[in-house]
C-alpha cells in the first residue's frame, strides 16, 4: 500500500526521541555551530572572491524560458517518484538527479530554506538559497517579471553554485547544485519536470 | 487562586519551517497565559521583527533586544508593558541589516540570553521566545536557555519534515548539557474540510507517540490575519472574541499541565463552590 505523502518513519522517530530524551550533558560539549557569517555578497561556504571575480547569471520570468521538452515529462503513473511518502519520493528523485547530472553536491530546500534533501552540502547552502530568493525579489520591478527562476553564481576558479526554483504541488522549492558537471538547458527542464512529479499532491 | 512556580520558565516556539504560525502561537499563547494569571514576557528574537509587526507600529519600531544586547539600553527601557498587567513584550529592536548575522551569532551560544533571563527571572513566571524559522543563532540560543520548546507543525506535507529535525536539534543540545525538552508538536493551519490537510494531521497522530502532540490544534482562520492587521492578539480583536481566540485558552491550560506550572502541593485544584 502506498504511503501517504506526510508519512513519518516510526523507527526514525524513536531514534530521534532517544536522543531527545537522553540525560543532559551525556557527551563532551561539541557546540552546534552556526554557519560562518557570509561575505557581503556570497552565500556562506563559498570561497572568498578576489576583486571582480563573481559573476551572477539570472534566469527571469516564466518557466517557459526553455520550452518544455515532452520527453522530459514523467512517463507513467507507476513512476516511483509519484507515489509514497515524501521521504520515499525524494529518495527516488535523488537517484535520478545523480544519474542525470553526475556526481555533484546538491540540495533541495523549501522557500524558507528548510532542507528537504541534501547530498554533500550543509545547512548553510540551503539557508543561502532562501536568502538569495529574498534578496532578488526587489529586482522584479526592474525586469518587469514576477520572479527569478534560477541563479548561477560563478566564482573564482570556475566554481559554480546553481540554484533553480520550481513551483510544485507542495509549494516553491529550490534545487541547488554545486559545480554541476552536465547541466544544460535540457537538464534544467528535466529537473523541473521531474521535481514537479516528485512533489505533486 | 494559583500559586506561581518557584522559578521562571523559558518556553521557545521554534520550527525549521517558516510560515507555520510561530509568532501567532507565541503572541496568543502568551496572552492567554497572562490572562490565567502568569506574568509573561514575550521576547522577539527574529530580526524580521514579527512580534512587533503583529502589534502596533510603536512596538515594531521600538528599541528592544538588540539594544539590550549591545548595552545601549537597559532592560527596563526596552520592555514594553501592555495594557494587560501580566503581559509584557520585548521587541527585537532596531537591528542594522549589516549586523543581522553577527547579532544572530551572538545569541547562539545562549550566554547573552542566559544573562537576560537572570535579570528578568524575578519579574516573570514565563518567558516565551518567538524565533526565526530554521535553527540559526537566535533559535539555538533560545532553546539552550529554555526548559521547553513547542514546535508548530503546519498541516501540509512538507511541514511534517520538521518533526525529525527538531528532535534532532533537541538531542544535540541535550548532549552538550541543555535542559530543553519538547513540550509538544502543535498542529497549525489545519483545514478540517481539506483531505490533504487532514491526512497530515492523521499521519502525525498515527506515527508519533501521543505525548508528543498537543491535544490543541489551531485551525486555519482568517481571524488571524484580521488580528495581525489590527495589531492585537486574537483575544482582543473584538469585545466578544472570535471562537478561534478561545483555542489559545485551551493551549494555555495544556501548557500549564505539561510544564507543571502549578505546584500540586500548593493546592488550587479543589473545586470552587458555585453557591454558598
Amino acid at each position: 500500500m502506498s504511503r501517504s505523502l506526510s508519512w513519518i518513519d516510526p523507527n526514525a522517530v524513536q531514534q530521534a526521541l532517544s536522543r531527545a530524551h537522553q540525560a543532559p550533558g551525556s557527551r563532551a560539549p561539541v557546540t552546534p555551530q552556526m554557519p560562518p557569517p557570509p561575505p557581503a555578497s556570497l552565500p556562506p561556504g563559498l570561497p572568498e572572491p578576489g576583486p571582480s571575480d563573481l559573476t551572477v547569471e539570472m534566469e527571469l520570468g516564466t518557466e517557459d524560458l526553455y520550452p518544455p521538452d515532452p520527453a522530459a515529462e514523467a512517463s507513467s503513473s507507476s513512476d516511483p517518484r509519484r507515489h509514497g511518502s515524501l521521504a520515499e519520493r525524494l529518495r527516488s528523485f535523488a537517484v535520478w538527479v545523480e544519474a542525470e547530472i553526475g556526481p555533484t553536491r546538491w540540495f533541495l530546500a523549501d522557500e524558507q530554506g528548510m532542507g528537504l534533501h541534501a547530498a554533500g552540502v550543509g545547512e548553510a547552502d540551503m539557508v543561502a538559497s532562501a536568502m538569495l530568493a529574498r534578496a532578488l525579489r526587489p529586482l522584479r520591478g526592474f525586469f518587469d517579471t514576477d520572479r527569478v527562476e534560477s541563479v548561477t553564481l560563478e566564482l573564482a576558479g570556475g566554481r559554480k553554485l546553481y540554484t533553480v526554483w520550481c513551483d510544485t504541488g507542495l509549494g516553491r522549492v529550490a534545487l541547488g547544485l554545486q559545480d554541476p558537471r552536465r547541466l544544460t538547458p535540457a537538464n534544467v527542464d528535466k529537473l523541473r519536470a521531474w521535481l514537479r512529479d516528485a512533489l505533486h499532491v | 487562586m494559583f500559586n506561581p512556580p518557584t522559578r521562571m520558565l523559558g518556553l521557545t516556539i521554534a520550527s525549521p519551517k517558516g510560515g507555520v504560525g510561530k509568532t501567532t502561537v507565541a503572541l496568543n499563547a502568551a496572552f492567554a497565559l497572562s490572562r490565567r494569571g502568569w506574568r509573561t514576557l514575550v521576547v522577539d528574537t527574529d530580526p524580521a521583527g514579527a512580534i512587533g509587526l503583529s502589534l502596533t507600529r510603536r512596538v515594531a519600531e521600538a528599541p528592544g533586544l538588540y539594544e539590550y544586547v549591545s548595552r545601549t539600553r537597559a532592560l527596563s527601557e526596552v520592555i514594553v508593558q501592555t495594557k494587560v498587567p501580566e503581559l509584557a513584550v520585548l521587541p527585537i529592536g532596531r537591528v542594522p541589516p549589516e549586523e543581522g548575522w553577527s547579532f544572530q551569532a551572538l545569541l547562539a551560544d545562549g550566554a547573552v540570553l542566559s544573562r537576560f533571563l537572570t535579570e528578568v527571572g524575578h519579574h516573570y513566571h514565563l518567558v516565551v521566545f518567538d524565533t526565526p524559522s530554521g535553527f540559526g543563532g537566535a533559535t539555538l540560543g533560545a532553546m539552550r536557555v529554555s526548559r521547553h520548546v513547542i514546535c508548530p507543525v503546519q498541516a501540509e506535507p512538507i511541514s511534517a519534515r520538521s518533526v525529525l529535525k527538531i528532535l534532532d536539534v533537541i538531542g544535540s543540545l541535550r548532549e552538550v548539557g541543555a535542559q530543553v525538552e519538547l513540550l509538544g508538536f502543535l498542529i497549525t493551519m489545519l483545514q478540517a474540510r481539506e483531505e490533504g490537510s487532514m491526512q497530515v494531521a492523521e499521519d502525525l497522530w498515527r506515527n508519533l507517540p501521543r505525548e508528543l502532540i498537543l491535544d490543541t490544534t489551531i485551525a486555519r482562520d482568517s481571524a488571524f490575519l484580521e488580528a495581525s492587521a489590527a495589531g492585537v492578539p486574537l483575544g482582543l480583536l473584538r469585545r466578544r472574541p472570535p471562537a478561534s481566540a478561545l483555542i489559545f485558552d485551551q493551549l494555555a491550560a495544556e501548557i500549564e499541565a505539561r510544564a507543571r506550572l502549578v505546584d500540586q502541593a500548593e493546592g488550587g485544584h479543589e473545586p470552587i463552590s458555585l453557591v454558598d
